[in-house]
């Protein structure tokens, strides 16, 4: 089928599909959306709530100042929000169709498989609360720490929060490669991963060494959620090149991503879901 | 609806002498907390990245209070030690600090309906299950981490004796304050309609940090933890941890969880007896 990159010109128009479906979704029940938007504006930054109270009370954590700590927490609700907004439906939690065998519903369309899994989860409005509201703690912290809004700052965060967002997905994307061989025992996996990437990734991680600190920024890399981008953005290193970090690391998590997801698709296309048994039956 | 009938016949008081009648009551539920305690543990891998990762947010978070500590001067409000038995106890114990069952989940799915017809009353069938997996997760978890404690620097045992002896009747108080917030939830489903998942996040997100689970109440700030200490909130993890590190009155804080006990457990029970009536079971 090769990669089809010709269709890329189609991406607009999917996505301008996927706006007024998920705008036909909100006019149709008014009240459940409004719902749902508040619930995941207050519920998605309310997950690093624990980091900014304690940070508010002593004036910022280690070499991190309050207002840092707050663009902090503003950035992870923001990656959290693009993820809801653009990568919903499962599509993020891929081992979720992966398990169920949901899979083949993407196959059957005719596009490319990237082009469905690039534009089939965008619901902006219904799922875009939390991204206003990570936006919104941005834009409060960021004028507290008086940045510079230059068109260098300008690329480099956006180049890292489009870094942050792959990593996760990369990750999510990695671990759910599980599910092609253990349908039942991975299917949720990608939720867990999610979970841990998005409770671990609203802590400044300054003070962990060894190991575990180096596993947070490779093999599960919670660490740049957030914190090794921001710690740049907003001054906590002066390292020249720590704005290419997590960009850097991005690329290596995708490059390395790609290939085995592939991997688990050819084993999908060969063996199918066996999730079923022969008689329908789910296992 | 007859479900509903052998239920409030089974809710009714025991006839026959208390003693040997709660003895055969605790009897039925014997093999739902196998069942239960087995299937736990049978998710082997899920159980295992889960632990790994509740083990690695405790690190962070010990970690976190080093810095915090190194890097302010924090004489008059906290002992680094004692904020570290804190944090410790409170991941260690994490899973009965935030008391819940499958009630909302069996709700959702439809599984309430066969929970009607079972021969036992719901919410034991619904506490059962959550005691069945209670136990790999003691076993698994709570254990290994405590006795892992002096590897991580943390000294792991309560301040005193008393401390100690008390902090088990002030966790059975929290586990019982968390059944009723689990109640109360689970009845605000169905009043309202809302999903489990949200009722899940609800609780996650403001139960866990409001409790005092994460970060001890004394570092809230703009007096929020002062407030808190007076809701049923703390005295859902805060009271307990407090009494383990000998922070706080012992007494005074097992009285007030007694007291949220009486009082959360008699509304939760009162409004359930109302909402499961209108209890609408879909599933299948």
């Amino acid at each position: 089928m090769g990669v089809g990159l010709s269709h890329l010109s189609r991406v607009p128009a999917r996505l301008a599909l996927g706006f007024r479906m998920d705008l036909a979704f909100v006019l149709r029940s008014p009240a459940l959306t409004i719902y749902y938007l508040a619930i995941d504006a207050l519920l998605i930054p309310a997950v690093g709530g624990a980091t900014f109270l304690l940070a508010e009370r002593l004036a910022g954590i280690g070499p991190w100042s309050d207002w840092q700590v707050l663009f902090l927490l503003g950035y992870a609700t923001t990656v959290e929000g693009i993820l809801s907004a653009a990568f919903t439906y499962n599509v993020s939690h891929i081992s979720r169709r992966i398990g169920r065998g949901q899979f083949d519903h993407l196959l059957v369309q005719p596009q490319p498989l990237w082009l469905t899994l690039v534009t089939e989860g965008f619901a902006p409005i219904s799922g875009g609360a939390a991204l206003v509201t990570g936006i919104s703690i941005m834009a409060w912290a960021w004028t507290g720490l008086g940045l510079p809004l230059t068109i260098p700052w300008i690329a480099a965060f956006t180049v890292n929060l489009v870094s942050s967002v792959c990593v996760v997905l990369s990750t999510m994307f990695l671990w759910s490669v599980v599910a092609f061989w253990a349908p039942v025992a991975g299917e949720e996996i990608s939720m867990n991963v999610h979970d841990a990437l998005g409770s671990l990734g609203t802590f400044p991680l300054d003070g962990i060494g060894g190991a575990i600190g180096v596993g947070l920024v490779t093999v599960f890399p919670a660490g740049l959620v957030a914190w090794m981008p921001v710690r740049a953005l907003v001054g906590v290193t002066t390292d020249p090149w720590g704005c290419l970090l997590t960009p850097a690391a991005a690329a290596l998590i995708f490059t390395i991503a790609v290939p085995t997801f592939a991997c688990g698709l050819r084993r999908y296309r060969q063996t199918g879901s066996s999730r079923y048994s022969t008689f329908g039956h789910r296992r | 609806m007859f479900g509903f009938k052998v239920e409030a016949l089974l809710d009714s008081p025991p006839l026959t002498p208390a003693p040997m009648g709660t003895m055969r009551s605790l009897h039925r539920y014997r093999e739902t907390v196998w069942l239960a305690s087995s299937g736990a543990a049978g998710e082997g891998f899920y159980t295992f990245l889960r632990y790994m990762i509740r083990f690695v947010r405790l690190l962070v978070l010990l970690a976190v209070w080093q810095v915090v500590f190194d890097s302010r001067d924090l004489a008059g409000v906290a002992v680094l030690g004692t904020v570290q038995t804190y944090t410790l106890v409170a991941g260690a114990f994490g899973t009965f600090l935030d008391a819940r069952t499958d009630l909302g989940e069996a709700i959702w799915d439809g599984r309430i309906a066969t929970w009607f017809v079972a021969p036992v009353p719901v919410l034991g069938h619904a506490i059962a299950v959550m005691i069945g997996r209670w136990v790999p997760v003691f076993g698994g978890f709570t254990v290994p981490v405590l006795l892992a404690a002096p590897l991580l620097g943390v000294d792991a045992r309560p301040a005193s004796l008393l401390a100690g002896m008390l902090f088990v009747p002030s966790l059975a108080c929290s586990v019982s304050i968390g059944l009723a917030a689990d109640l109360l939830l689970a009845s605000l489903m169905v009043a309202t309609g809302w999903s489990v998942w949200d009722m899940q996040r609800l609780r996650t997100a403001f139960g866990t940090l409001l409790t005092g689970a994460v970060i001890p109440l004394a570092f809230f700030p703009w007096g929020l933890g002062g407030a808190l200490a007076w809701t049923p909130l703390a005295a859902m993890a805060s009271a307990p941890l407090q009494i383990y590190t000998g922070d706080g009155n012992a007494w005074n804080l097992v009285a007030g969880q007694i007291v949220w006990v009486v009082l959360m457990g008699g509304a939760s029970l009162a409004i359930w007896s109302r909402m499961r009536e209108r209890l609408i079971g879909y599933g299948g």
